[in-house]
């Protein structure tokens, strides 16, 4: 017998599975489409948004497969009239770290697509980019109501207990 | 090279039931039977079924998920995988395969046989429940019949293989240790299958007395059936009793195990079987787990010699419906004024005694005992100091209503009960017997 590292096969091993570099080349591809609204990212800030999602995915106890939803947040969030230039990479900060604390709060009972539609009609809309008022007023009425039509429809409550969001 | 003539050098005694494929895999690195590329590829290939996973469990609409689902995705992922190489003649011939095969094909073979297991659990279940052995224990009806029901409700094969989603309450006598998800119910629900038959080939009847002879409240006891009346049928095997009354000679049981090691005891088990299962016409499938159950119940019967209890192993049929039997009333109740003010002169009151006094001298009946003693809440020292004062009567009252603490939810009954015990077991061995007999004898009017 050996006394050589055995095999693990914990959760842990897959934390880094989407790595970086390849987060900051699909944040960099977004580019293409953002600059028509004269909205680019260096690739420091790429790398600096990519670590923000690794961080964040760490915080809030979540993994990520796939390709993420990093590009689909720069894709929705690009044409906003709140955000400029000198806000653009400090608002995708934040928006990345709304973003997976409220897949948490809402228990991932809404999906990718309508979460960041969501955010992005409250920031655009009653809001007015105030990036405060989407993460303490906007968000969580969101999450309010979410729960109080669970409570009222039994049945859907009964069918998200199978564990499936 | 045939499987004979392979080498073994796993040491399957290190394979977990639970965790097949980790501890396979954990063997095979000791053993060095897979390389780190090896392991590297069936890393990266858990990895790329975790994603195919969540994708699924999501349905393709969230690519983030909780690190707690992902382990339990994984858990499956890995349990699955699993049940396809425990299938393998030999460990090592697991190992060939997980070298040789991709994961996602052991994966979605091993999702075959979770369905091939379902399927033999629900006709064996079926056939159970179509022939279930009426006992009064509510245990038994609630695990096997419902409990099961509410897993084959539950269980996802895909995402949650390993879990159960039940607690299967009722034991059975051999348990079922280190399986997990549909292989512990399968198991669990062969040995039911076992102990039913054993036990539908004695009236319900019978058995309802051999379990008084335990506890005439058996009923709500957390117990296993099939012990008792094994025991008991090997008994008059060897006693030389009717089999099916289930009544044997324990003193005469008691001689033949005297100075008898437990091997010894199996052995004396093991040569009454073969006539037991004759008499019984068990099939063979119900020999196999009557003769697997030896080794446990001469345990038993050796430590119960130890101890001089081999009646508690042993049981002797009890008919407590031939019992003298006193009929209690709980009384006319006095209206709610009048036992607020005793529940408020009890709780000004701080020494036992005089609480004593007060319930004595102003409660009449039993209904109104019991709501006072649980709404005065008196400490545990209190009540032990109040029953020294209460008359025997009282006490046999008390100890019937509150036989034992296992289904006590009320935590001021919980006291009540404990107190009672306390006291209990202060008292002379005589007097305790004398309570005991005349609490037995006492029954609730309903009215």
């Amino acid at each position: 017998m050996t006394d050589e590292k055995l095999p693990d096969f914990s959760l842990t091993i897959f934390h880094n599975a989407l790595t970086e570099r390849k987060q900051t080349d699909t944040i960099l591809a977004c580019n293409e489409k953002t600059a028509a609204y004269g909205l680019t990212l260096t690739e420091k800030q790429a790398a600096a948004l990519a670590a923000t999602r690794a961080d964040t995915l760490k915080k809030t106890g979540r993994i990520e497969f796939g390709s993420g939803v990093m590009n689909k947040l720069i894709l929705a969030f690009c044409d906003s009239p709140y955000i400029s230039k000198e806000t653009y990479e400090d608002t995708l900060h934040e928006l990345i770290d709304l973003f997976y604390s409220f897949k948490n709060e809402t228990a991932d009972r809404v999906s990718d697509d309508a979460l960041i539609e969501t955010m992005k009609q409250a920031f655009n809309g009653d809001c007015c980019g105030s990036l405060e008022l989407l993460s303490s007023a906007a968000l969580p009425a969101f999450v309010r109501e979410l729960n109080e039509s669970l409570a009222a429809d039994p049945f859907e409550q009964m069918e998200s207990t199978d564990d499936e969001p | 090279m045939t499987n004979l003539d392979r080498i073994h050098v796993i040491n399957e005694k290190a394979l977990s039931g639970k965790n097949y494929l980790i501890s396979l895999m954990t063997q095979g690195k000791l053993c060095a039977l897979l390389s780190d590329s090896d392991v590297e590829r069936i890393q990266m290939e858990s990895l790329e079924l975790l994603a195919e996973q969540t994708e699924k469990w999501s349905r393709g609409e969230s690519s983030s998920i909780r690190v707690e689902k992902a382990q339990e995705l994984l858990g499956s992922i890995y349990y699955t995988v699993g049940l396809t190489l425990k299938a393998y003649p030999s460990p090592e011939d697991a190992i060939e395969a997980l070298k040789k095969e991709q994961l996602s094909v052991l994966f979605q073979d091993g999702l075959a046989r979770i369905t091939r297991k379902i399927q033999a659990g629900r006709l064996i279940h079926r056939k159970i429940k179509n022939n279930l052995f009426q006992t009064k224990n509510v245990f038994y009806r609630s695990t096997v019949v419902d409990g099961i029901n509410g897993f084959f409700k539950l269980y996802s094969p895909e995402f949650s293989a390993q879990e159960i989603h039940i607690t299967a309450d009722y034991p059975t006598f051999l348990e079922v240790t280190d399986l997990a998800g549909v292989e512990f119910i399968e198991r669990y629900l062969r040995n039911i299958a076992c102990e039913n038959r054993f036990c539908l080939r004695f009236s319900a009847d019978r058995v309802h007395h051999l379990l008084c002879g335990l506890d005439e409240n058996y009923q709500q006891i957390l117990m296993n059936i099939y012990e008792p009346v094994l025991a008991a049928a090997l008994g008059c095997i060897l006693t030389e009793h009717p089999v099916r009354e289930l009544f044997c000679d324990l003193e005469m049981l008691k001689s033949l195990f005297t100075g008898k090691t437990a091997e010894q005891i199996a052995g004396i088990l093991s040569a009454a079987l073969p006539q037991l299962t004759r008499e019984l016409g068990c099939p063979p499938e119900l020999i196999r787990y009557m003769r697997s159950s030896l080794p446990k119940l001469s345990g038993l019967l050796h430590r119960a010699m130890k101890l001089k209890s081999l009646e508690s192993v042993i049981l002797t049929p009890r008919w407590p419906e031939e019992e003298p039997k006193i009929l209690v009333s709980y009384g006319d109740r006095m209206d709610d004024r009048e036992y607020t003010k005793v529940l408020q002169q009890l709780l000004w009151c701080d020494k036992a005694e005089k609480k004593a006094e007060i319930i004595l001298e102003q409660i009449h009946s039993l209904g109104d005992l019991l709501e006072i003693l649980r709404d005065s809440e008196p400490t545990l020292e209190e009540l032990t100091e109040m029953f020294r004062r209460f008359p025997a009567e009282v006490i046999a009252m008390l100890m019937r209503q509150y036989p034992n603490g296992d289904f006590l939810s009320d935590e001021r009954e919980q006291n009540i009960y404990s107190a009672l015990k306390i006291f209990c077991d202060m008292l002379p061995p005589t007097a305790r017997e004398r309570l005991e007999r005349a609490s037995q004898a006492l029954r609730f009017d309903a009215k």
